[in-house]
């Protein structure tokens, strides 16, 4: 079964160090992310702006690691599935649910419906449970290592 | 509740559609299979594993989705 996985469980899954079952689900493309999750966990590690604690620990690994780190978040494999707009804004639009969600956690739920999909994440949200419960939804809290 | 039978009908037939999308485009089956498996440094590994585990990166996480509330896990 498919998995959309947060931002915090794809870097484990791209770094080849979360559990192998993940790893070899995102090997058979059976991996989603969501664009929003993409974008916080580039902009966690690499936001010259705001230059938050840990994109200073970023830029101060040595130049062929913040390199490779780099390379890592540019270069996503093939096999890791970030559904677009298009796929996922009309779903995000007919979502009718009790309580209103933010961009990312509608994002995710779509993504979800559309490819039967369960979610994973490393932290608990809320809303995000609920509106899962709704739609049944699978939704499991777990850390990318065990 | 024949309200909320509507909008259920609302959501499958959107869901519907963007499966048909997907079939077409391939979009949620990548056509292109990388077969290699690239090899990550294990500084870049190391560093990835502590951030993930030493609580570095959900108080980042935190941090973004308080300046922006779009990007926080509600």
């Amino acid at each position: 079964m498919p998995t959309v996985v947060d931002d915090a469980t794809l870097l484990a899954i791209l770094t080849r160090r979360a559990v192998p079952a993940l790893v070899m689900a995102a090997d058979a493309g059976d991996v989603l992310c969501t664009g929003s999750w993409y974008y916080r966990l580039h902009r966690a590690l690499h936001d010259q702006a705001s230059a938050g604690s840990l994109s200073v620990m970023a830029a101060d690994l040595p130049s062929a690691t913040r390199a490779a780190l780099f390379t890592v978040l540019d270069d996503l494999p093939v096999q890791i599935v970030v559904p677009g707009p298009r796929l996922l804004v009309p779903v995000m639009g007919a979502l009718r649910i009790r309580r209103r969600v933010n961009f990312l956690t509608a994002e995710a739920l779509a993504a979800a419906l559309i490819s039967g999909a369960t979610i994973r994440v490393t932290v608990d949200a809320p809303l995000l449970r609920e509106a899962c419960i709704e739609l049944n939804i699978g939704f499991e809290v777990l850390t990318p290592f065990a | 509740m024949a309200i909320e039978h509507v909008k259920q009908a609302e959501l499958e037939t959107a869901i519907e559609r963007a499966r048909v999308r997907a079939a077409k485009t391939g979009e949620l089956r990548p056509g292109v299979r990388d077969t290699s498996v690239t090899t990550i440094p294990d500084a870049v590994a190391d560093f990835v594993e502590q951030i993930l585990t030493d609580g570095t990166y959900a108080r980042e996480v935190e941090r973004i989705g308080k300046e922006d509330p779009d990007l926080a896990n509600i």
